[in-house]
Formats: C-alpha cells, sequence, structure tokens
C-alpha cells in the first residue's frame, strides 16, 4: 500500500491533466476554426466592399474622364493633339483650305482621350489591381427608357404611305371595326378592295393582306408579316420589310391629326429613317416603353426584325429613294446574309458609306452619326478583370463599366462637318455677296472687304449648340476686287456645362475651335 | 527509513507543478493569442461594417439627378451646402444608427457633428471616390470614423 499512493495520485492527477488538455485543446480548436471562419469572412467582406467601392465609382471616372476628353479635344479643333502634317491657322488646325478638307476624326479622338483620362484614374487607385482599359465607346441616346409601343392615332388624316420616297397614299387606324371586319392599321385603298386587310394591334403589327393590290400594302400576298411599329414626337412610325419589294425599304408615318395638309414631313428622302441601326435615333427621341424596354431593347426588337437576329446590327441599309434599284442592304461578312433581293456582302475592314464593316462580322458605328438627343452612352471595357487578394481570399470583378452623360458631342460634330467639310458654307457667303452687290474686278476694294465680312460673321444656334463664325483676315485679288479669300475662325459650343481642369476644376463649355480658309473662286489662294 | 516514503512523493509532487505549469503557461499563452485575434477580428468586422456604411451612402442619390456620390466628389466646385450636410448627416446617422459621425480626408474634416461626450473614435471606416478631373488627384480617400447611438 506504501507504495501504491504516490503512483496513484500521479495516476489521477496525469489522468486530470489530460483530460482538462483534451478539453481545453478541444474548445480552443473548436474556437480556432470559428475564428479562422469569421477571419475569412471579413476577407470576403473587405474584398467586396473594395470591389463595390471600385464598381461605384467607375462610372463616375468614365463620366469626367469623357467631359475632360471632350473639352481638350475641342479646343485643339478635333484632335487630341494637332499632326504636324495639318494646315494651321493662328495655332488651330485648319479644317478646310479652299478645295481640301482636313476632317479630324474628332469623335474618334474624343474617345481615345477619354480612354486616356480614365486609364489615368485606374492607375491612382492603389488599393486594388485595376486593368488598363483597353476601348471606350460613345453611342447617341441612352438613359432613358424608351417607349416602344404603337399608340395608334385615333384618326390618320394626313398620313402617308412611303414606297421608295414616294407617298402612294394614306394610312388611316380605326379601332373599330369596318363593315367587312376589318380593324386596326388600314391603308385607304386596301380597306375598300380587300376584305383581307386588317391589322392587329400590338407593339408588333401583325398585317396579313390578302388580295390587296401588293404595290399598295406593307406585305405581300396571303403571309404574315411582322412590322415593327414606334412612335416618336407624336408621329408614329410603322416599318416594314418582305414582299413583294424586298429590296425596298417601306416606312409608314402616320401622322396625328391637325399636323397639317401636309401631314408628316418626313425626311426620308435621307434614306436615314429606314436605316436599321437608326432606328436608335428614332427610338432616341423621347418615347418610353410601356414595359420599360431600354433603347437596347428598341435595337434589338428592329434587328430582329431586320436581320433576325437580335444581338447584331448586321444590315446596314442604304436607300436611295430617287433610285429603288440602287437601294441595297449591306451585309457585313461573317454575319447572317439574309435571303433578300439587293443584298450585299462587304468585307471586313470595308466600308460602306461612314460604316465600316468589322472584323466580328458587326458594322463600326461612324463617328458621323445624327444624334437626336443630347445625351449619350459612354462605355469602357477592358480584358482584364479587377482584382483584390489577400492570404484568405481572391476576388475578381469585371471592370466593364458605362455611363449616361448629357452632351452635345455629336452636334458638335454634325455642325461642323455639315457647314465646312461636306459644303462650304463660306465660299456660299461670298459668292452670294459677291453676286448680290454685284461687284466687279473694279468694285471698291475697302466695300468688298467690308460686305464679306459682315456677311460671313454671324451666329446662330441649334438646340444647346452655339456657333460663331468669325472672318480674322480677308484677301482680295490684285485688280479683281470680286475675288476674295477669308480665314475664318469657327467656334461651335456646347451650351452645357461640362466639370474640366483648365488650371482649376470648374464648369465650363466645351468649345471646338479651328479654321476654314475659303475663297469664292479656288485657284486664288493667297491665304 | 521514512526519507524512503517523502522522495516519490516529493518527485511525483514536483512533476505535478512543473506539467501544471507548463500547461498554465501555454494556456495562458495561446488564451492571450486568441484574445488578440478575437480583438482584430472585431476591429476588422467594425471596419467592415463602416466600410459598408460608407458605401451605402455612396449609393444614394441626393435628388433626382445629383447622386450622394457626387455630393462629396464635387464638393470643391459645388460646394457643400448646409443641405448637403443636412443630408449627409441624417443619412449616415440612419444607415448606421450612429451618434455622432467624422469624415475626413487624409489633409482636414470635411464634415462633423458633435457627441454627446468628447469625439466620434469607436468605428472607423474609409472608402475612396473619383474626383472630377485634375491630373494631381484623381482619387481622394475618406475615413469615416463615428460612435453607434447607446442603449
Amino acid at each position: 500500500m506504501k507504495g501504491i499512493g504516490p503512483v496513484a495520485i500521479a495516476l489521477v492527477v496525469a489522468f486530470f491533466l489530460v483530460g482538462l488538455v483534451g478539453l481545453i485543446g478541444h474548445t480552443m480548436f473548436g474556437a480556432t476554426v470559428e475564428r479562422s471562419i469569421s477571419a475569412q469572412e471579413i476577407e470576403v467582406i473587405r474584398a467586396v466592399n473594395k470591389l463595390e467601392m471600385v464598381k461605384i465609382g467607375l462610372p463616375y471616372a468614365l463620366e469626367y474622364s469623357f467631359q475632360q476628353a471632350f473639352y481638350d479635344v475641342s479646343k485643339n479643333g478635333g484632335y487630341y493633339s494637332i499632326p504636324v502634317d495639318i494646315p494651321t491657322y493662328n495655332n488651330l488646325p485648319v479644317w478646310r483650305k479652299y478645295d481640301k478638307t482636313y476632317q479630324p476624326d474628332y469623335v474618334a479622338n474624343t474617345i481615345q482621350a477619354t480612354l486616356n483620362n480614365l486609364n489615368k484614374y485606374v492607375s491612382q487607385v492603389k488599393t486594388l489591381n485595376i486593368p488598363h482599359y483597353t476601348g471606350v465607346d460613345i453611342l447617341c441616346g441612352g438613359g432613358i427608357l424608351y417607349q416602344y409601343e404603337f399608340n395608334p392615332p385615333e384618326t390618320c388624316y394626313y398620313s402617308r404611305l412611303t414606297l421608295r420616297g414616294e407617298r402612294i397614299g394614306d394610312i388611316a387606324y380605326s379601332d373599330e371595326c369596318g363593315p367587312y371586319g376589318f380593324c386596326g392599321l388600314m391603308r385607304g385603298g386596301c380597306s375598300f378592295y380587300s376584305p383581307a386587310c386588317f391589322g392587329k394591334k400590338s407593339d408588333t403589327v401583325q398585317y396579313n393582306v390578302g388580295w390587296c393590290y401588293d404595290e399598295y400594302y406593307l406585305s405581300g400576298d396571303s403571309e404574315s408579316y411582322k412590322v415593327t411599329a414606334a412612335e416618336v414626337n407624336n408621329r408614329a412610325y410603322i416599318w416594314a420589310s418582305g414582299e413583294p419589294y424586298s429590296d425596298a425599304s417601306w416606312a409608314i408615318e402616320c401622322c396625328f391629326p391637325g399636323t397639317g395638309a401636309e401631314g408628316c414631313n418626313s425626311d426620308s428622302t435621307e434614306g436615314q429613317r429606314f436605316h436599321a441601326n437608326n432606328v436608335f435615333s428614332l427610338a432616341n427621341k423621347d418615347k418610353i416603353d410601356l414595359d420599360g424596354a431600354s433603347s437596347e431593347d428598341v435595337v434589338k426588337k428592329f434587328n430582329l426584325a431586320w436581320c433576325g437576329n437580335k444581338d447584331r446590327n448586321c444590315l446596314l441599309c442604304h436607300v436611295d429613294v430617287k433610285d429603288a434599284s440602287k437601294t441595297k442592304w449591306y451585309v457585313c461578312e461573317g454575319s447572317w446574309v439574309p435571303e433578300k433581293y439587293g443584298v450585299a456582302v462587304v468585307k471586313a475592314g470595308e466600308r460602306v458609306g461612314s460604316f465600316e464593316c468589322g472584323y466580328d462580322g458587326q458594322w463600326i458605328q461612324p463617328t458621323n452619326v445624327f444624334c437626336p438627343v443630347d445625351t449619350v452612352t459612354l462605355k469602357a471595357t477592358s480584358s482584364g478583370l479587377i482584382s483584390i487578394e489577400s492570404e484568405l481570399y481572391k476576388a475578381y470583378e469585371n471592370p466593364n463599366t458605362s455611363q449616361v452623360v448629357k452632351s452635345n458631342l455629336f452636334n458638335v460634330f454634325r455642325i461642323a462637318r455639315e457647314r465646312f467639310v461636306e459644303e462650304d458654307t463660306i465660299k456660299s457667303t461670298i459668292e452670294n455677296v459677291i453676286s448680290t452687290n454685284e461687284f466687279t474686278c473694279e468694285s471698291d476694294n475697302s466695300t468688298v472687304r467690308s460686305r464679306v465680312s459682315s456677311a460671313i460673321t454671324s451666329r446662330f444656334s441649334d438646340g444647346n449648340v452655339y456657333v460663331q463664325i468669325t472672318p480674322v483676315r480677308v484677301a482680295i485679288k490684285p485688280d479683281c476686287n470680286s475675288t476674295v479669300a477669308v480665314a475664318v475662325e469657327v467656334k461651335i459650343k456646347d451650351n452645357l456645362p461640362y466639370l474640366v481642369y483648365d488650371g482649376t476644376t470648374a464648369y465650363r463649355n466645351p468649345e471646338l475651335r479651328f479654321y476654314v480658309i475659303s475663297s469664292n473662286d479656288y485657284s486664288f489662294q493667297p491665304i | 527509513m521514512a526519507m524512503k516514503g517523502f522522495l516519490p512523493l516529493t518527485l511525483t509532487l514536483l512533476s505535478i507543478i512543473a506539467t501544471a505549469t507548463m500547461i498554465a503557461t501555454i494556456l495562458l499563452v495561446s488564451l492571450f493569442f486568441e484574445y488578440h485575434l478575437h480583438i482584430n477580428l472585431k476591429f476588422e468586422y467594425d471596419k467592415s461594417y463602416s466600410d459598408l456604411l460608407m458605401l451605402s451612402f455612396l449609393r444614394l442619390q441626393y435628388n433626382s439627378t445629383y447622386p450622394g456620390y457626387k455630393v462629396l466628389a464635387e464638393r470643391d466646385v459645388n460646394g457643400f451646402t448646409q443641405e448637403m450636410k443636412d443630408f449627409l448627416k441624417k443619412k449616415v446617422e440612419l444607415l448606421g444608427d450612429v451618434e455622432c459621425f467624422r469624415i475626413a480626408n487624409s489633409s482636414m474634416i470635411i464634415f462633423s457633428t458633435s457627441c454627446s461626450s468628447g469625439e466620434p473614435y469607436e468605428y472607423t471606416g474609409g472608402a475612396f471616390i473619383f474626383k472630377p478631373y485634375n491630373p494631381d488627384s484623381l482619387v481622394e480617400e475618406f475615413t469615416l470614423t463615428y460612435n453607434k447611438v447607446k442603449r
């Protein structure tokens, strides 16, 4: 018994201690696992917070980048930096020098400058890795939800049906079914001669035209065609394609009552309205979808209607309203080719008008797009991923971002292009002054100079865009005072305010400044 | 004879004491680390929560055309009116059950509210925002320090 005492005590204590260690160890191990999970969770939350912070901010970074780019490029006459091979006058680029034009790719330069600015923003973020952006796009419109519905006019008194640019009759809409049981949209003649003509009120108007004289109707014999309709500025537009004139673009412009005897003054001669890609401009104007469809949806619907594929701007329609045989649908190589008369396949890299066929089969938006609204959508893309890494967690996020901003970028460019590149407004003005005043070579030099100067000096506005034309130098041909050359400073200002830096950050108006040098006789080139 | 019985007992007791001391030391050290880990986790959790509070604010709309983000980003240009401050105060207090807070950047206090006792110190969060273009300063970092309402 004597020898058992200490051993027994030691064993009991040892067991107790082992049990205690086990219990504490188990508790601590459990707690450690929980702590580890908590630590990971916190890492996740922290990473998500940082990613969210960037995602919230990137659209604003894009907006500020664009505003600065628009300002800087405009100040440089449409260039990010003026190339050395471009003629300049008073340190500004010359867009026209007599018969030669030097139009900068103004929108593309703004896009490039926006991209550069945006990359400056992301390179200043230190808390996580944002890849450099590789692409920026500026699209007309956006930001508003567009109504994409067919809103039938009560009675279409002055509406007209257009085929190949010619008015071929009126159309009418009635909710009440006529004596022959047809309702909805009707072409006047059809309603008289064909009981089978009827329409269906919907956002997509389904037509089923029977024995009508096909040259009058939207669709061919006994077939159903989907007709797309939209309402813009109190005008209802219905687009249709198909037999019997698959090569022709069909459009109905349907006015509300009281819009005048001439009906809707369609500018269809431009062919723009029939342009599948241009539905964007149309739909963009101000209408909102009942179902909250976005402008993107409108374009998709339209692409679907025209191209059979909602995801592709595959068709580019060139409508020649004066000669229907010249009307063509151009399909970018790599896209689905519809079986339509007049379809031409265009190779990647080639242009049709100002559209370029991209290597992905998509048409690349021209920079001289007509944009009827003062809103643009900015989109920035990158091939990389935003990443945040810690010991316990890695997180990645798509950096692509977009923002809608108020801007007249496209309109500023359009005015500049239309007046000083596509046309020589200055030359026309000089010619007009010379002929109106009956100036001859014997005319008084100072009078000619003064009249030409005051005729050229002008200011006008187009929406929020202000144009100022100022002659800076007037040169008179020796011995012939009726031949004049001028150097004109053009300023086209967007009156919308932009937050830009020019020594200090403040609200400023981008002003596109450049020179035009012209003469009533291009052979006289003294400037 | 009596010495013979004492030696094993003493050795046993000594080994027990030594073992107990070792275990106690290990436990204390472990508990010390656990405590620190706990404190750190709490701090990180509180910080993440505070960051989230800033994020929530940045997502808010000041009015139909002006987001909360721009209230902070464009304050040097558009000013930081009392109305904007009231908006900020109301939203932060509401979102985080905050008694008082202070928003500061690296060089100055942008906005602060008064506490019933002293300065805000309990919780800290941060955020960064993109500022209107200025080549010298495109990104601004903020810290939000606040005290919660005592209940």
